[in-house]
């Protein structure tokens, strides 16, 4: 019996063979670096909450202040998630029974916490604080998208370490005058970029891309 | 290859040249064993490689559910995410230290000197900095338990109700209280309260390392109870015999302070400090002349002493011919220069000198102490007394008697109200067997230690960070000790006890705020609270008359002169009550740099005459009491004398200092056996024999070392590794210390980085201050989340603390002179370390930090291997996993949360609190105002009780660092690498008597550098 010879052409292939592992190895990296991105994981995330809060409804339409509930987002690191007793302020004459607020009013009556799901998480050993951006002019819209629009809180930027750099290394088109930082629909007059660049040189704002800046 | 002439060294085998030393030094990677099984048990090894580590790193990716829990009503002012601090204080025998607690979100973080406080000054000592961890110890009791099973208050106060029935007939004649020295007059009352209702009661305070002979001393000298405070601000010269006055001291922190405003050259009249001492101590070692004398000698020394400052050469005042023990001193020619020397200078400085006597000291070297001092016009001004309240004084012979009687059943109930007796009374006093006859033994403390296993009852002591009490420094002055947190496991404090048992409402609040209406003005409660103490309530001194002096004879010493054995309370556990502080069992000692051991110190040539070598375990036996202890060979021990520290060897400490129970080994050696009543602090006579087996000690102080070439090119570059000089030399040379090292000029190997105009972060450490307390190194550890790797990982060089207390000796290693050096990084500007990161972990700030990133850090460790100072450190094991165990999540609550938890395989160093400098900053960004020099402190610069570290900006002309760099006694450590360290160090400049000096002109060489 004749022995089986692999046709001459056959060779061909295997000259595409490094090709292939290639291209494998190209579609593995990009495959781990898309789909392990933040811009793919994070955005858009959007949990479902242990009570349906609407900032459409209190923060768009009733045009309640974020500060009203986020007290301390002017002073400190954290902008704080509000007590049940900010919200009782309200809901202890509006909407007392409620089905969807029952959990409110047995955190008020037990003084056991709501258990609220973040939405928007850094990792550990980034920190963030909120007290030096929207001092200097940066929106909550510039982070948090318009949350003034949003029934269920979602995640509308990555929070990637290059997207803080991104506005770090280039904060004009994102700072504005301080008092419209909480205003969400705020749109300049003029050209972002260049009321961003007067502000920063009025105001001597010059963010630090040091790592030490953020990682402690 | 032997370093016999090099001028300074860190260890005896490097002096001697060691060969094995030698060797190790010489490999590339001299911490790298073989990692075999160690023989140490999984709990342990676990509890020590965490026990002060970190949050376990919820993982930051949104895939991982996070929650964020609010309060349903937040209190007013409480802002989440933010820190508070509070003024509060802690009582450490009987003498409050004042302190600033910071707490976060609740809980208590980290704890930091009160400013306002004269007894700390805004500085803290390692107790008070190592406080959070005792604090959070799982170790803690959490239950009021009976005969091993789970009780409660309720039940206890029912089965006291008969013992303490107010209509008993015998005025509580079979009630016996052990309790700590407390200075708490809230404390006190309840104490007065209980012997008014209960008049036969007997109290005893115990204190294993306590004054007693000094209050003793001052009853002997004045004819009542007095306890000195001393004026260092006004002691132009110091003569310590055999007393640790900075570090075994309730008043060390301050002592500490004030004597190193006289140590810098700058303050003008420098002071001058005499140390007489058994072994090498702080003291010693910040010493401008220092005698090594046995304990049993020093008596002897002060009666030569007094012949001179107060016989006819000196003030005329008759003083008793010197005894026989004294004369034979006085043969020796060093021992006289040094006498005559420090008369001279005393005689000379009348009104302004200060003399003390160590606790270990006999009540009649504190009376005769007291008269030499009133002799020299300096009661009243650098020494003052005031009364020794009852309840601060330790008293042995009525602990002795107590126990006594309860052997003897007279004692019905017996409460031991906080401290360990059955642990650290001394041998003869049996205090296991009085709690085992008394019919109802109660025990209050914070952990079921030693005691609490000899007793019926046991009862959870509150912490002082959970308590309210109160607490008086030794000038009186009243502090209030509040909580930061409720208390955790319900404990009560020992007021609070007390009160509960004379059936009175056993609220903390309302029985010190009831102490203080009787005091002060209830108006002005707030205002205590908030200051952590009431302004001016200091006590006056009082008059004081010296009794006839045949009251306070010294006795010669007799009996067996031979080998002397001395205890001392260990710098680190004190009596042991710290045994459990894996922050304090790793600290390195300040003279040895033990970590994780006790050992019986002796000095080069007595270890000769005795025929024992470094390590070897001996049997040492006095009064046919005997004790198995690995030797430590200590430059400076005396000769004839022996020291091993107390507080080791614990058998019901924890997992972290021993247990039975756990099945943990005692750390070091209970030294027990050898301590009798009658001879507390020195033991005569000892014999030691070798056994022949050796134990290894994990020292620190050979780590890190310079091989062979690279100290021959040391010695070519500098005239001596540490710079310093005499106060006349300064004066001749200011600029000495920029003279020490010849080099080439310094050319750049690279183009220098523009630096934008901004902050430029510099330090500056005095070593003419820094007495190497270790406070700053306790502070770093809980600042910056620094974890404890325990012994086997400390004899391979792995120990993490950020910063290294350096100690080099000189001279001869039987009487050395030393320096103590904190290094932590030196941020250079040129900094080695960055250059050889493959992965930029290591980068610049355009303010000139040496940033370290962790998460960049791939473990390579080519940055530590070039790094000159070797001050990066690497975590050669997860030292935090074990915080996941269910058993050690209290102690996650230590941690601070604004900095990092480093995990396996990362390299870390100092950042010069980069979390500090970042808070102030926004802060003062968001108040649109500079930051103000001094405005951030560094963790070790708040806590250094002799103000000797600085931090601030250097673009800052005016700035005190900016100042303090151009001093012409400031250099660069290795300036001539051309690294630029951003942190330079000011040269240590000593005052010595140009009477003991023989002429030196050994300062820098102006001609060829």
């Amino acid at each position: 019996m004749q022995r089986f010879h692999f046709p001459r052409w056959t060779n061909l292939l295997v000259r595409g063979l490094p090709i292939v592992a290639g291209l494998t190895g190209v579609y593995l990296v990009g495959l781990v670096a898309f789909g392990g991105s933040p811009d793919t994981l994070a955005v858009g995330y959007a949990p479902e909450q242990p009570i349906p809060f609407s900032h459409r409804l209190h923060a768009g339409e009733l045009a309640i202040d974020c500060r009203y509930c986020h007290t301390t987002v002017e002073e400190t690191a954290h902008a704080a998630i509000p007590p049940a007793a900010t919200c009782m302020n309200c809901h202890e004459r509006i909407k007392t029974d409620s089905p969807l607020l029952r959990p409110l009013r047995e955190a008020v009556a037990t003084d056991r916490p709501i258990e609220w799901i973040r939405v928007h998480d850094l990792a550990d050993y980034a920190y963030f604080d909120h007290s030096a951006h929207v001092t200097r002019g940066v929106s909550c819209v510039s982070c948090h998208g318009r949350v003034d629009q949003m029934d269920v809180v979602e995640q509308v930027e990555p929070l990637s370490m290059g997207w803080c750099l991104d506005c770090h290394r280039d904060p004009a088109p994102n700072v504005r005058p301080v008092d419209k930082v909480f205003d969400l629909a705020w749109e300049p007059r003029e050209d972002a970029r260049s009321l961003g660049e007067r502000l920063i040189a009025e105001r001597g704002i010059a963010p630090s891309t040091d790592c030490s800046t953020c990682h402690r | 290859m032997s370093n016999e002439t090099a001028t300074h060294w860190r260890s005896l085998r490097e002096r001697a040249g060691d060969e094995a030393l030698a060797e190790r030094v010489s490999r590339e990677f001299t911490d790298i064993a073989p990692e075999t099984a160690d023989g140490v048990d999984r709990r342990r090894f676990l509890q020590l490689m965490g026990a002060s580590a970190a949050l376990a790193t919820a993982s930051g990716c949104n895939w991982e559910e996070e929650e964020i829990l609010t309060f349903s009503s937040r209190p007013q002012d409480f802002v989440p995410g933010a820190t508070k601090s509070y003024a509060t204080a802690m009582d450490l025998f009987g003498a409050a230290k004042g302190l600033r607690v910071t707490t976060f979100d609740g809980r208590p973080i980290k704890v930091e000197g009160n400013p306002l406080h004269p007894s700390s000054g805004g500085a803290t000592d390692v107790h008070a900095q190592a406080a959070i961890l005792e604090f959070y110890d799982p170790d803690r009791s959490r239950a009021v338990i009976r005969g091993g099973a789970p009780s409660s208050w309720e039940e206890f106060g029912a089965a006291m109700s008969t013992a303490f029935d107010p209509g008993r007939g015998d005025q509580g004649a079979g009630i016996g209280v052990i309790a700590r020295a407390t200075g708490s007059p809230t404390d006190a009352r309840m104490r007065a309260a209980l012997l008014e209702r209960f008049p036969r009661a007997t109290w005893v305070a115990w204190e294993a390392a306590s004054d007693e002979n000094h209050v003793r001393g001052t009853e002997l000298a004045f004819g009542r109870p007095l306890r000195a405070r001393y004026d260092f601000r006004r002691a132009r010269r110091v003569v310590a015999l055999d007393a640790d006055f900075l570090r075994d001291h309730a008043d060390g922190v301050r002592h500490s302070a004030e004597l190193a405003e006289g140590r810098r050259p700058e303050s003008g009249a420098m002071n001058r400090v005499y140390a007489v001492e058994s072994r090498f101590t702080a003291v010693g070692a910040t010493a401008d002349h220092r005698l090594p004398l046995r304990a049993s000698d020093v008596p002897a020394f002060l009666e030569l002493l007094e012949e001179r400052v107060m016989g006819d050469q000196g003030l005329k005042r008759g003083a008793p011919a010197p005894g026989a023990n004294a004369r034979r001193l006085a043969q020796n020619e060093t021992v006289r220069h040094f006498v005559d020397a420090a008369a001279q200078d005393l005689l000379a400085h009348r009104g302004e000198a200060l003399v003390l006597a160590g606790k270990g000291q006999a009540p009649e070297v504190h009376a005769r102490v007291a008269r030499l001092m009133d002799a020299l016009d300096c009661v009243g001004r650098t020494v003052t007394f005031r009364p020794a309240a009852d309840a601060t004084r330790s008293d042995v012979q009525a602990l002795r008697s107590l126990c006594a009687r309860a052997a003897a059943g007279e004692v019905e109930t017996l409460l031991v109200l906080g401290g360990n007796p059955v642990y650290d009374a001394p041998a003869d006093v049996d205090v296991a067997a009085a709690l085992e006859r008394a019919e109802t033994s109660v025990h209050l403390g914070l952990a079921v230690d030693e005691t609490a296993r000899a007793c019926e009852w046991h009862l959870p002591q509150a912490h002082f960070l959970e308590s309210w009490s109160d607490a008086v420094a030794l000038d009186g002055t009243y502090s209030v000790v509040q909580p930061t947190i409720l208390p955790l496991f319900g404990g009560r404090g020992v007021a609070q006890v007390v009160a509960m048992l004379l059936g009175r409402d056993a609220d903390g609040l309302a029985l010190v705020r009831e102490t203080f209406a009787q005091r002060f003005d209830a108006a002005g409660w707030n205002r205590a609270l908030h200051d952590g103490l009431v302004a001016d309530s200091a006590e006056a001194p009082v008059a004081v008359a010296l009794a006839d002096e045949s009251s306070y004879r010294l006795s010669e010493p007799t009996g067996d002169t031979g080998l002397e054995l001395n205890f001392y309370a260990c710098p680190k556990l004190i009596d042991g009550r710290y045994a459990n502080n894996g922050w304090l069992q790793e600290l390195p000692d300040f003279t040895t740099k033990l970590t994780w051991d006790n050992a019986l110190m002796v000095g080069p040539a007595t270890a000769k005459d005795l025929g024992v070598e470094h390590e070897d375990v001996v049997r040492v036996t006095i009064d046919g009491a005997s004790l198995e202890l690995p030797v430590f060979i200590a430059p400076g021990e005396a000769k004839g004398s022996a020291s091993v520290a107390l507080g080791y060897g614990r058998s019901a400490a924890g997992v972290v200092g021993g247990s039975t129970t756990d099945e943990v080994f005692g750390v070091g050696v209970d030294v027990r056996p050898l301590r009798k009543g009658d001879g507390l602090w020195t033991a005569r006579g000892a014999r030691v024999e070798r056994t022949g087996r050796t134990y290894r000690l994990a020292t620190t102080t050979e780590h890190h070392m310079i091989d062979a070439a690279g100290m021959e090119a040391r010695e070519q570059r500098l005239d001596r590794l540490v710079p310093s000089a005499t106060a006349q030399e300064f004066a001749e040379h200011p600029d000495f210390a920029q003279h020490v090292v010849h080099h080439p000029p310094l050319e750049s190997l690279w183009k220098d980085v523009e630096l934008p105009d901004g902050h430029r972060w510099g330090m500056s450490i005095d070593l003419s201050a820094c007495d190497g307390c270790n406070a700053c190194v306790i502070a770093c550890q809980a600042e910056n989340n620094i974890p404890v790797v325990g012994k086997e990982q400390v004899l391979k060089g792995r120990e993490m603390h950020w910063i290294r207390m350096d100690l080099y000796f000189s001279g001869d290693p039987d009487a050395p002179e030393a320096v103590t050096q904190p290094v932590a990084c030196q941020q250079c500007e040129h900094a080695p370390c960055e250059q050889v990161c493959p992965v930029a972990a290591t980068v610049h700030t355009q303010e000139g930090l040496n940033d370290m990133v962790y998460n960049r850090c791939v473990g390579t460790r080519y940055c530590s291997n070039n790094c000159p100072f070797k001050v990066r450190r690497f975590n050669f094991f997860n030292n935090t996993a074990f915080l996941d165990e269910p058993e050690n999540e209290l102690l996650q609550l230590a941690q601070n949360p604004d900095v990092t938890v480093r995990s396996r395989g990362v390299m870390e160093k100092c950042t010069f609190c980069v979390q500090r400098i970042q808070r102030t900053k926004i802060d003062a960004k968001n108040d649109r105002r500079p930051i103000r020099d001094g405005e951030i402190q560094t963790a070790c610069q708040q806590a250094c009780p002799p103000k000797a570290i600085v931090f601030g900006d250097l673009a800052d002309d005016d700035s005190q660092v900016s100042r303090l760099h151009a001093s012409p006694r400031s250099y660069a450590l290795l300036g001539e690498l051309n690294i630029r360290p951003r942190n330079q160090y000011l040269a240590r400049v000593t005052n010595p008597n140009p009477a003991l000096v023989p002429a030196s002109t050994d300062h820098g060489d102006h001609d060829h550098h």
